[in-house]
């Protein structure tokens, strides 16, 4: 009997210390402006904060089937809160138990926070901005990167460099081998070990799409520049619900998006509606790990 | 794509006289108003650098103290490019309170600028918001964070036609917009490193990196893209 007791011991003394070994907590932060609503409060091009407080021990991945091929890499524990700073008020509430979970697709290079109703819903960043795969089958959004399409990267924030080829060769060269657009420029080195991850402290940006359904498709006679992508706006859908949080549902929508035509003002450069758009920032911040009694 | 131009003019102190003194302005535009910006990047504090720390700059000012920037002659600095440069089309807040808070590793720290080092800055032509400064190098419209591109663009431009600018106006209506992050001494030519530039507060002296780029020859901006890095923007009343 004390036999099987010291093994049953020795085995979670073995599962604590791998635990231990590749567990670390972790703080993820996406930073963006969008327009949604809070309870019965609806807000307009408001800055929203969603963060997950929680640990590595429960990152998990799936195969992506998306871009190059890749992993789905998710964090569903922990506790989730959303900020909205709308006209000077903070607006604070927790996410309740299960309803969202950060999310990095690598092989797509999308990252962002998921929930019931979709896995890029209620922010995706660097999702491709044309319907796709085509206007005609267009039926869910962001199931693909931008730079998959454009074969734009360093354009794209920090998730459209990672999928740059050059890059990834161990380069910083992007010069005129991997893009047309760029003349010589060269990525940055804190550029070129920034991981895709949700276990490594790194800053995934890119445009960002907020949508529970999908966009509408822009009209030809709409006068946007639809170069980086035809998608057009994404309104509120009500019959899909929100996201339950302890001040009432919470939904995002995308007025913005692809919808801003050439600005008068801006005669200085002709720029794409999606360039237009509003972007966003998630930052991975691995903490240093919790010692037995802290 | 072409670069922006516009804020070339802006930072040549040997061509500007800032009028400092109040302007008239409607009464319903002068109030105390506050001005906040997020990005994650690299920041020193005295001697310790924060790497990939998140980043929220905070001014506290008033809207009767927007100003534009003008040329020795007392006219507003022209645009090149916008269709009526008599009317100006660059404007800046000067006066005001600013701090700096800085989260890193699960703590937070605050640091108080002191006054007269960092200003609000805006083109409504080229679309440009954020946070200038005054450095040993002049004036600094791309440093320590301003925000071009993303709907930083259209916030700028806010209630600005080809003929007429808003006037200033953009920093006087509440709200937020996103886009692309600049830390740049420099900016919008180059983007040298802010060493030798310290923005003076009361936890020490503080510089802010540029980490996450695309550059020619390492310092030189081709484009509005060069930065990977997004942030936001906000303007609302200074709570009471």
């Amino acid at each position: 009997m004390a036999s099987i007791r010291n093994s049953l011991i020795a085995l979670a003394a073995a599962g604590s210390i791998a635990g231990l070994a590749h567990a670390a907590p972790a703080v993820y932060t996406l930073t963006t402006v969008a327009d949604g609503k809070i309870g019965s409060h609806a807000f307009s091009q408001a800055r929203v904060t969603l963060q997950l407080t929680g640990d590595t021990s429960t990152v998990a991945a799936v195969h992506s089937s998306a871009g190059n091929g890749g992993q789905i890499l998710t964090n569903h524990a922990g506790l989730a809160t959303v900020t909205i700073l709308d006209s000077g008020v903070e607006w604070t509430a927790n996410f309740l138990p299960g309803e969202i979970y950060v999310r990095v697709d690598t092989g797509a290079s999308v990252a962002g926070f998921g929930s019931r109703i979709s896995p890029t819903y209620p922010v995706a960043l660097g999702c491709i901005n044309d319907a796709y795969p085509s206007a005609s089958s267009y039926q869910k959004d962001c199931t693909q990167g931008q730079w998959f399409q454009t074969g734009i990267y360093g354009w794209e924030g920090t998730l459209g460099a990672i999928m740059d080829p050059v890059l990834m060769a161990g380069s910083t060269d992007s010069g005129s081998n991997a893009d047309p657009y760029f003349n010589g420029e060269v990525y940055s080195p804190a550029m070129l070990t920034l991981p895709a991850s949700l276990s490594k402290d790194t800053v995934l940006t890119g445009i960002a799409h907020f949508c529970a359904g999908t966009y509408t498709i822009a009209d030809a006679n709409s006068g946007v520049d639809t170069s980086w992508g035809d998608l057009f706006i994404c309104a509120p859908s009500p019959r899909r619900g929100g996201i339950r949080t302890t001040l009432g549902d919470f939904e995002l929508y995308d007025l913005v998006g692809g919808s801003t035509a050439n600005l008068p003002i801006n005669q200085l450069e002709s720029l794409p509606a999606w360039r237009l758009a509003n972007v966003g920032a998630l930052h991975v911040e691995i903490l240093p790990a919790r010692r037995q009694g802290d | 794509m072409k670069k922006s131009c516009a804020w070339l003019f802006f930072r040549r102190p040997a061509l500007l006289v800032f009028i400092l003194a109040a302007l008239a302005c409607e009464p319903a535009l002068c109030s105390p108003m506050s001005y906040e910006a997020t990005a994650v990047t690299d920041i020193k504090v005295g001697d310790t650098l924060y790497k990939q720390a998140g980043v929220k700059i905070r001014f506290d000012a008033d809207t009767s103290d927007i100003v534009p920037v003008t040329l020795p002659d007392g006219s507003q600095l022209a645009s090149g490019i916008c269709t009526n440069p008599a009317q100006g089309w660059f404007w800046m807040l000067p006066k005001g309170t600013a701090r700096v808070t800085i989260t890193s590793r699960g703590k937070s720290i605050t640091a108080n600028l002191l006054q007269d080092q960092m200003f609000v800055a805006l083109d409504e032509c080229s679309g440009g918001i954020g946070f200038g400064s005054f450095t040993g190098s002049g004036v600094e419209p791309g440093y320590p964070l301003s925000f071009t591109t993303g709907t930083a663009v259209a916030f700028a431009s806010k209630g600005s036609t080809p003929a007429n600018p808003a006037k200033g106006t953009p920093l006087t209506i509440p709200g937020s917009a996103s886009g692309s992050a600049f830390s740049c001494i420099g900016y919008p030519d180059t983007c040298n490193s802010p060493d030798g530039y310290p923005l003076k507060s009361d936890l020490g002296d503080i510089y802010f990196y540029f980490p996450y780029n695309f550059l020619l020859g390492g310092n030189t901006l081709l484009s509005q893209s060069s930065s990977l890095n997004y942030g936001t923007f906000s303007v609302f009343p200074t709570p009471q």
